[in-house]
């Protein structure tokens, strides 16, 4: 499968020096603007939404991962076998806390403390809040409430 | 099954070495390991209710992490720097290479080391974060309890006079015995008028007559939580009790002081301590190869070449952690 | 991954030369501190088949519980230790029965005698290495099991033998996470979790080095397709266990620290508990459920895989067959692998998790199904119309396909929903897994024993002995386990000390007390495994290289192997499977023998 490339690879390592020495400094100027960019992102308060806000930082992270993959940990120059490898990794540990937060994250249950939350309680709270305050945030819980 | 004839070539599997190989399925395992940490993270977060965020709260620094970014991105460079040092044969340069490698590696864990100092100081450790006022009204009045020392003593006291009994009914000698508990006694008999006032403190919070007030020294409250500092004329809080106590008993109660409402700060601090604590584990490890390398010293040379590529494989993923950790617990 | 360029097998063969410098090594390094694959495989088999009677020793002392219920145990119920509870099993004791059994069975025995023993002993020989790619590694994975048995036993006796870890193995959050939770069992549950993570680090490493092997060490011509089961076993086992397990391990440290470090990963807010304070926190328990299973799901295949292998190795040999469907052996263990990785949920249809993701798993854990099935019709196949020859390694891979299929049919019933709601935590899951854990995995194990003993030692194991050693195993086995199918379907949960306070379990009494006859009887029949194994290590008779005139590698280096194992190197021609073959005289063609090119006719 992997015959052409990674054999010639090993062979060849002597001779990528010189052009894979180069773009070191480069990648590391690169790495310092991404660090500097993500950490504006938050410092100037630019009233982004905050999902926005991680989505940006999150893909500034993921670019600067794969440099550091391609570069430094040379998989640039590597055989096919860092996609047999990484790929089925990489899937796993995206699905996971994908698959996580299916339960986790969303929940259709009351985390709130179990003793303190008989079911007619929480009834009579939903409704003193529902009062109160509709639309607070710390309240994710209230619109699942109806599925009980 | 084929039945393919001819001789087979020598050498099967792939060009590269054994070690690298197995380095690489190491950080396989290791990408796992972190996922479960860092994916608990995310689904313990987006399934809290709410998340302490406030950095006055938190005491993240978000410059430190920034510095730390930029430390390990530069320790980075350098170590790869070295690979090549060792792979042109220039092995001295390699070796300062290393050297920087691990003063900057010494770098990160100190900068690191600032972050967990500004938590413990203000008590944000898993466990130890009051979540309502009620919860800091009993912490306050557990850390006093503690710091006046009385369980102790009288701990200390009932056993030298269990022994006493013990002694008195073989027939030994109970001289020395009945002096350390007069002594005894007299320690315990100081701390009681002291361990009287937190108790006094401790029903006035159990009949609901005392307000926690504002911890105040550290700015405003965590989100969502109301903050009591409007406690009505004449109603006592707890922060002026403790702040009376420190002036009374400073002996006793110096260390003691009103723990900040973090709601959920809890949660927020068990994942941050277990990410960071474990990336920093990795950090060390990392130091412990360079150590190793550098310790060779002279000695360094191209048979060494595999050993400093899977160090530095090993080091560009402690430094690929941090890069997913920073914007993942600083900035988010 | 196939064959690279000969002037790259110069470039590398630098990096470990084989034959040279084996001096003659003290006993230490030989026997115990040994970096020899065959030594560390034997040790493994010794400390598991060790550990194997500890386990079993615990799951008598369940069955008599549930046949005898406050009855004084039997000689050990007159020991010192015992006298506090009047000789009798506490519901405390009886808690910790269970969880250690399973602990010591899963963690202690069928995990490492697949991996550790067979996988050390069998990879290399049967690639034609010389040795693992990591021999340091591999001792150390070894060694490390050590610490977690001796973690394992402090756990044990640290609060008194009566009061042990007893979360089950499992080890649920809260139960496990607050100390308050399960009075007596604090400092014991903390180290229950001390070696679980000795248990992780151990596996880590042994299953970076098979990978690394089995990928790099290949002999001359051992392509991927001409390796034998047994080695694609444990190659997607290793696989498994190294993606798997390190969030196991992460897992334990998360809960360890919720123990002792005041985190709150798994501890919600406000819980009381055997009147503590209320705890503080907001974490989650189902957390710990998802990430457990994530690693122990795929840990059920990573118990079972291995077995699949050699039983395939096994039936072709003693069938003069070849594999009936070779490929589709190999793509279908994969798929298993693939989908075990997204069936973690079927363990948790009760926990209160998502429906919808109950939904989710229900059908991938009935996807399973299928790539099992096709091994089983694979192996029928195999064996239909070979000549059958009915040794005790034979017998015993028969056992395996038979109560596989027992197996796998009762976890088709538990893969739905509807039904499980019922069934779940009855006795019918635990038939179902002891079906699959015992009845398919051991009697592989058993088989492979026999198999591989002439191997190890160059010694044959008796005959006569194996096959009564198999017949009483196999009736003891199913009077044990196929009747708690019915106990299940009955309604009788499992776990529970003393499950004849109901009324209507009383009348389950008189088959609960068959069954722990039947126990006995399995149980002590492993002691004619035991005597056999180490009489013949010493007194057997003498074998040659290839006693069954089998195909594989190993049965091409001498018996036992030498340090370094093969003369020369082998270099492989064909697959391993080559049984009755017409390019032969012989009703067997080793890999290695070469035969010249005819011209085939046209």
């Amino acid at each position: 499968m992997f015959r052409r490339k990674c054999g010639a690879t090993y062979l060849m390592t002597d001779e990528h020096h010189d052009h894979q020495a180069a773009p070191y400094m480069a990648i590391f100027g690169l790495l310092i603007v991404c660090t500097i960019l993500s950490a504006l992102a938050d410092v100037l308060e630019l009233n982004l939404p905050s999902a926005f806000l991680i989505f940006i930082v999150l893909v500034i992270a993921t670019i600067k991962a794969m440099f550091v993959m391609m570069f430094f940990m040379h998989l640039k120059f590597e055989g096919k076998w860092k996609y047999v490898i990484l790929l089925p990794t990489a899937v796993l540990a995206l699905a996971m806390p994908f698959a996580l937060a299916s339960d986790i994250a969303v929940h259709y249950y009351d985390v709130a403390v179990p003793q303190e939350n008989t079911l007619l309680d929480k009834e009579v709270l939903a409704e003193e809040q529902a009062d109160d305050h509709q639309s607070h945030d710390g309240h994710k819980n209230g619109e699942h409430g109806g599925s009980h | 099954m084929s039945h393919q004839h001819g001789h087979p070539p020598l050498k099967m599997g792939l060009a590269i070495p054994n070690a690298k190989l197995g380095m690489w399925l190491f950080l396989g395992t290791e990408i796992m390991f972190f996922t479960a940490f860092i994916g608990s993270y995310i689904v313990l977060r987006l399934g809290s209710p709410g998340w302490p965020t406030n950095a006055e709260d938190t005491h993240i620094v978000i410059y430190a992490g920034a510095i730390n970014t930029f430390v390990l991105i530069c320790s980075s460079v350098s170590v790869v720097y070295a690979l090549e040092g060792v792979r042109n044969k220039n092995f001295d340069f390699a070796r300062k290479m290393l050297i920087l490698t691990l003063v900057l590696a010494c770098g990160f864990l100190g900068i690191k080391a600032y972050e967990y100092y500004g938590k413990f100081t203000h008590d944000i450790l898993p466990g130890r974060i009051p979540e309502s006022n009620q919860q800091a009204l009993h912490f306050t009045i557990r850390d006093l309890k503690a710091a006046t020392g009385i369980e102790e003593a009288q701990y200390k006291l009932k056993t030298l006079q269990k022994q006493l009994g013990e002694r008195q009914a073989v027939g030994g000698n109970t001289e020395s015995l009945q002096s350390q508990i007069e002594e005894q006694q007299k320690v315990v008999d100081e701390i009681t008028p002291v361990s009287n006032k937190v108790d006094q403190l401790n029903s006035l919070v159990t009949a609901g007559k005392i307000k926690l007030g504002d911890p105040g020294a550290h700015g405003a409250h965590a989100e969502g939580e109301q903050p009591e500092h409007s406690a009505a004329e004449g109603e006592q809080t707890m922060v002026d009790a403790v702040a009376k106590l420190h002036e009374e008993h400073p002996e006793y109660f110096a260390s003691v002081h009103v723990p900040k409402v973090i709601r959920y700060g809890n949660l927020f601090a068990s994942t941050y301590f277990i990410m960071t604590g474990f990336h920093a584990l990795h950090v060390i490890v990392g130091m412990i190869l360079f150590v190793m390398l550098i310790g060779l010293g002279s000695k360094l040379g191209s048979q060494h070449e595999t050993f400093v590529e899977n160090s530095g494989l090993y080091w560009h993923f402690v430094d690929l952690v941090w890069i997913f950790l920073f914007p993942l617990i600083y900035i988010v | 991954m196939s064959i690279a360029t000969p002037e790259t097998a110069g470039a590398h063969s630098h990096e470990h030369d084989p034959h040279g410098g084996h001096h003659d090594i003290g006993f230490i390094r030989k026997y115990v501190f040994s970096t020899d694959h065959k030594i560390i495989g034997i040790q493994f088999l010794i400390t598991t088949l060790l550990m194997l009677m500890v386990g079993g020793a615990l799951a008598l002392g369940v069955r008599w519980q549930l046949a005898f219920p406050w009855q004084a145990m039997p000689f050990v119920g007159h020991l010192h230790v015992f006298q506090g509870q009047g000789g009798i099993i506490s519901p405390e004791f009886y808690t910790m029965l269970f969880t250690m059994h399973a602990t010591v069975m899963i963690f202690l025995v069928i995990i490492p005698i697949l991996a550790g023993a067979f996988g050390n002993f069998l990879i290399p020989l049967q690639i034609g290495a010389d040795d693992m790619a990591f021999p340091t590694l591999n001792m150390l994975s070894y060694w490390f099991m050590w610490p977690a048995i001796a973690c394992f036993g402090i756990s044990f006796f640290i609060g008194g033998i009566t009061a042990g870890p007893a979360a089950g193995w499992t080890s649920y959050p809260v139960l496990a996470a607050l100390a308050t939770a399960a009075p007596g069992s604090g400092p014991a549950q903390t180290f229950w979790l001390l070696a679980v993570t000795f248990i992780g680090v151990s596996s880590m490493m042994g299953s970076v080095n098979y990978m690394t092997t089995i990928i790099n060490m290949r002999a001359p011509g051992m392509t991927l397709f001409r390796m034998p089961m047994t080695i694609w076993g444990m190659f997607i086992t290793a696989i498994l266990q190294a993606f798997a397990l390190p969030v196991l391990t992460a897992a334990g440290f998360m809960v360890l620290l919720d123990r002792i470090g005041g985190t709150c990963f798994f501890i919600p807010a406000g819980l009381v508990v055997n009147n503590a304070d209320p705890t503080i926190g907001g974490g989650q328990p189902l957390l710990w459920q998802h990430l457990f299973w994530f690693y122990s799901h795929p840990a059920v295949y990573i118990m079972l895989l291995p077995a699949m292998g050699m039983v395939s190795d096994i039936l072709c040999t003693f069938a003069r067959k070849p594999l009936f469907g070779y490929k589709p052996m190999v793509y279908s263990m994969s798929a298993i692998a693939g989908l075990g990785f997204i069936v973690w949920g079927h363990h948790m249809f009760t926990s209160g998790m998502n429906p919808a993701l109950g939904m989710t798993f229900m059908v991938s854990t009935m996807m399973i199904a299928l790539p099992s099935a096709v091994k089983t019709f694979n192996w029928i196949g195999t064996l239909w119309g070979g000549n059958l020859q009915f040794t005790t390694p034979m017998l015993n891979a028969i056992a395996f396909v038979s109560m596989f299929i027992v197996g796998g049919l009762s976890g088709i019933f538990m893969a739905a929903v509807p039904v499980d709601l019922y069934i779940h935590d009855t006795y019918f899951i635990v038939a179902h897994f002891h079906y699959v854990l015992f009845g398919a995995t051991l009697f592989g194990v058993f088989g492979a024993i026999h198999f591989w003993f002439p191997k190890m030692f160059g010694r044959m194991m008796n005959d006569t002995v194996g096959k009564w050693h198999f017949f009483l195993t196999f009736i003891g086995f199913n009077g044990t386990f196929f009747t708690m199918h019915l106990l299940g379907v009955a309604g009788m949960p499992r776990r529970l000390a003393d499950p004849y306070n109901y009324p209507y379990l009383e009348h389950l009494l008189p088959m609960n007390q068959f069954m722990t006859y039947s126990a006995i009887l399995m149980g002590f029949a492993q002691f004619l495994l035991l005597g056999n194994f180490f009489f013949s290590m010493f007194w057997g008779p003498k074998c040659g290289r290839n006693p069954w005139h089998a195909n594989g590698l190993e049965w091409d280096a001498p018996s036992p192997p030498p340090h370094g194992n093969f003369e020369t190197v082998p270099v492989v021609y064909r697959g391993p499977y080559e049984y009755s073959s017409p390019e032969s005289d012989k009703d067997y063609l080793p890999q290695t023998e070469y035969i010249a090119p005819h011209p085939s006719p046209a």
